[in-house]
């Protein structure tokens, strides 16, 4: 019997707790997680190869998640989606990203459950 | 005597420098070397300490979160394989938590986590750290003599949600540290919603802002929370829990206690009186304003201008005195300007601005005759369009000293209407560049009027008196009496020219133009005729728009024969349109049809959703001259008025394609259209109708007045003698009696015919020929 092949989903977040604790959450609900801490680690996972989807907080060293938006989009032309993670109060990043082409946001404190519903429902769209 | 050398040797002793022992010096020096030193080493070493406490706490966060996310995460239903991973990891954190190290840095990972996660997994983090018996830790520090670790352990308890440590932190609601008790009433509303009651009852320090603040947003964010009736505590001898309770009763709209809430606007605190006049306004407590009155000349301006407020909330119709005593008695600028606001928002345009107002003289334009109010208490002016008068004053650039406000005299219709005069001469004026070209006077574009070419001919007594009102000015504003309306020939004779404008009906001017059929008309002499332009049914003086042309036929009967040309574009700048020869569709004509469409004109600037009502209306009332347009709109570069336009274009042309018809076909027609008729030998007979040409034609060559241009056709048609008035009824035509010419075109254009059977009753082509021969100006 074959197994379904794992939706590769690119995880960038600079809490090394939180993204753990999503990670684990993530992969339980099976997708194939690649963790990344900051922005150069994000460029390098993304120039290996893309992945189907991209989870990534606003705030993180060397490369924000609007500039992440913004590297996918325009230097690497690809049109996979991009989730942001925003805490509250950052609305004008948020709309930043969006204007971006980032396609959906969620706000700390985050909730897994939460997180994976929207993440579902960009891979359904696309 | 002084003694002089101790003196010397003193000031001697006091001039040399002190003898130093450099031994001391070397040991200063190797005393702070050490020192420096030893505080070197200690900060490497307290900073190789934080680094091995930093890595070791990495090490323990990166061992225990994939733990804590199995413990987060967990189902009861999982597998016998995942259940069994869990009580292994279980014993092995509870290994690892055996020391106190590890704990503190699991409390520190739960603490993180609290505020990063929310949802189910937040609830499932806060059941995990008391099955991890962390919240033991934070009871043992709340024992602490230690502020922070107490201040701490209370923080601890209240983010996890610990409900069983509310007994514990009770007592600290007391306390005389600040912080603790500051802690300590957050987490007792925090953790259970009776905190919030005990701490109103036993509340005896201050409660600052902030902290209410904070305890409010504490209270917000509860979920299930039922507030209680916070009206209890406004008795209470603590001003801030009744300020507390008073913001409580506004935010939870608890609108049950106004005999209290009155009564605290006497209270001492201005803070309390503040907010209950807050809750006043909030619950529009009405019965309020009798004592709001009387305590304000006993308040401080603050909370005066919170009164006025007040009073304009909950005020009535009663009040104006008070407003009016507080703005003349009051010597606060805030207060007495807060009473003018009030009562001109009561009772509107009570007060009316007075200071630095520009007065406005009575000189230099005839419509703004402003006099002055009366100095003395204010009053209300006329209702007059107040901004009206002063844009006109503004305008016109008027200034004087006397600062006072406008008030009209019963000259509204006046200032109406010479405002509507300079509206209008501001619309209709040419673009600058064209007033630059042409200095004279101001011109219209008339290029859409028809284009009568016919021979010179000599002036008539008509343009005599034209050229005399030219001699006169060219503004009829500028004027007593109105050349035109004063004279009835004149009237007569630019309603015809008007008709004769508006209707297109260049046939019926060029075939008589200058007393000669068919003779070729060129420009001469022509005269500027600075007059008013009826445009789409507006009156005729509205306009000043200079036209020249020909002559103008005095002779009564005659009066549609002028001959209109509009002057060259060099002398007047009006441009022309000449169509060419073959566009001549009468065939029969000397006047060539402007291809001009009104609407060209509308549609410029016109947004699409107007261009589209626009189009509705051209099919209503358009002609042929709109077929030209309608294929230009083809170009539009909006999709839909393209579309539109294409479908209007093929309406409008099978439409017209149907007026004509062949005259036995038009019986099935509802509706002839006059102005179409070119009143030559046209299809007449299909109504019953004939054109009396040879009647009218005399055998010298002169027309002969008197013989009407139609009439009935006897063969074929009943007999005409049988025809009833009532049948000549069934046209109904809004010619007014007494009227030579025939109104405006909406009204004159379209004849209906009730009854399309009744074509060929005598009656009716009675009727007709009534009609047409008014048209063609005859009044037998």
């Amino acid at each position: 019997m074959m197994t379904p092949v794992k939706k590769k989903l690119l995880l960038a977040e600079d809490d090394k707790l939180l993204a753990s604790l999503l990670r684990f959450r993530l992969e339980k609900a099976g997708y194939e997680v690649f963790l990344a801490h900051d922005g150069r680690e994000v460029k390098l996972l993304l120039q290996n190869g893309m992945p189907d989807i991209i989870v990534s907080d606003i705030m993180m060293p060397y490369f924000s998640g609007i500039e992440l938006v913004e590297y996918v989009r325009e230097e690497l032309g690809s049109r996979i989606p991009v989730i942001i993670i925003s805490s509250a109060g950052n609305e004008e990043n948020v709309l930043s990203a969006f204007e971006l082409g980032a396609n959906d946001f969620i706000s700390k404190p985050v909730s897994p459950s939460e997180l994976l519903v929207r993440v579902g429902r960009e891979l359904k769209k696309n | 005597m002084i003694p002089l050398k101790p003196l010397y040797i003193t000031l001697v002793t006091m001039l040399q420098s002190p003898k130093i022992h450099t031994d001391l010096l070397w040991w200063l020096t190797g005393l702070f070397v050490t020192l420096g030193l030893f505080f070197f080493i200690f900060v490497f070493l307290h900073r190789k300490k934080e680094a091995r406490r930093n890595a070791h706490r990495a090490f323990i966060i990166s061992e225990l979160s994939p733990m804590i996310s199995t413990f987060l995460f967990h189902e009861e239903d999982a597998d016998v394989v995942e259940k069994s991973t869990f009580v292994h990891l279980k014993m092995a954190i509870r290994q690892l938590m055996s020391e106190s190290g590890n704990r503190k840095i699991v409390t520190g990972i739960f603490l993180d986590l609290q505020k990063d996660l929310s949802g189910d997994t937040r609830n499932r983090l806060y059941r995990l750290y008391t099955d991890f018996e962390l919240h033991l830790d934070a009871y043992r520090r709340l024992q602490s003599w230690r502020w922070p670790l107490v201040a701490g352990a209370i923080l601890e308890l209240t983010r996890m949600q610990v409900a069983e440590a509310y007994g514990f932190i009770k007592p600290f609601v007391h306390d005389k540290r600040g912080i603790i008790r500051k802690q300590a009433q957050i987490a007792l509303v925090s953790l259970k919603a009776e905190g919030i009651s005990y701490f109103l009852d036993t509340a005896r320090y201050r409660i600052s802002e902030w902290q209410q603040l904070k305890l409010l947003d504490v209270l917000r964010q509860k979920v299930d929370f039922i507030p209680p009736r916070f009206k209890q505590w406004l008795t209470s001898g603590n001003r801030d829990v009744v300020l507390f309770a008073l913001r409580l009763m506004n935010y939870y709209k608890q609108n049950e206690a106004h005999v209290s809430i009155i009564e605290l606007v006497k209270h001492r605190s201005d803070a309390v009186r503040l907010e209950a006049l807050q809750a006043i306004r909030e619950f529009h407590i009405e019965r309020a304003a009798p004592l709001l009155k009387s305590v304000f000349w006993k308040s401080k301006t603050e909370v005066q201008l919170s009164i006025l407020e007040t009073l304009l909330s909950i005020g009535s119709m009663q009040d104006q005195d008070f407003f009016e005593r507080v703005h003349t008695t009051s010597k606060n600028f805030s207060v007495q300007n807060k009473a003018i606001s009030c009562l001109n928002t009561l009772f509107p345009d009570t007060v009316l601005p007075t200071k630095e107002i520009m007065p406005v003289s009575e000189e230099g334009h005839a419509p703004t005759r402003l006099k002055t109010p009366p100095e003395g208490p204010v009053q209300e002016p006329a209702a007059v369009p107040g901004d009206l008068v002063d844009d006109l004053a503004f305008r016109e650039g008027q200034t004087g000293t006397d600062a006072v406000a406008p008030v009209l005299e019963d000259e509204n219709l006046e200032i109406f209407e010479v405002c509507m005069w300079e509206t209008l001469a501001e619309l209709l004026a040419p673009p600058a560049e064209e007033e630059e070209d042409h200095p004279g006077p101001k011109v219209v574009n008339l290029a859409f009027l028809p284009v009568v070419d016919e021979k010179p001919t000599e002036a008539t007594g008509d343009e005599m008196e034209l050229s005399e009102i030219n001699s006169r000015g060219p503004d009829p504003r500028e004027q007593d009496v109105d050349p035109i309306e004063g004279d009835p020939d004149l009237k007569e004779a630019w309603q015809r020219l008007l008709f004769s404008i508006l209707h297109g009906d260049e046939d019926a001017a060029g075939q008589e133009a200058g007393g000669e059929e068919g003779a070729p008309a060129e420009s001469h002499s022509p005269g500027v005729l600075s007059t008013s332009l009826v445009g789409q049914g507006a009156t005729a003086q509205l306009l000043d728009i200079p036209v020249t042309y020909e002559t103008v036929d005095s002779k009564p009967g005659n009066l549609p024969d002028h001959a209109l040309k509009p002057s060259t574009s060099e002398t007047t700048g009006i441009e022309q349109e000449v169509a060419p020869a073959e566009n001549d569709t009468t065939g029969q004509g000397h006047l060539h049809q402007s291809q001009f469409s009104i609407f060209e004109e509308l549609f410029k600037g016109c947004d699409p959703e107007t261009k589209l009502f626009l189009l509705d209306e051209l099919y209503a009332v358009g002609d042929e001259k709109e077929i030209c347009f309608l294929e230009s709109l083809e170009a539009d570069p909006d999709e839909g008025v393209r579309k539109k336009a294409e479908q209007i274009k093929e309406a409008l042309t099978k439409a017209l394609s149907e007026e004509s018809m062949a005259p036995d076909e038009i019986g099935a027609l509802d509706a002839l259209d006059v102005s179409h008729w070119d009143f030559g030998p046209g299809p007449y007979p299909g109504y019953g109708l004939k054109p009396c040409d040879e009647l009218r034609q005399a055998p010298d060559g002169e027309e002969n007045p008197s013989a009407p241009p139609f009439a009935p056709i006897a063969d074929g048609l009943p007999d005409i003698s049988e025809a009833r008035a009532d049948e000549q009824e069934l046209l109904h035509f809004d010619f007014e009696p007494g009227i030579q010419a025939p109104g405006p075109a909406s009204e004159a254009q379209r004849i209906t015919v009730r009854e399309p059977r009744e074509i060929k009753r005598p009656g009716y082509c009675l009727g007709l020929a009534e009609i047409l021969n008014k048209v063609r100006g005859f009044h037998g």
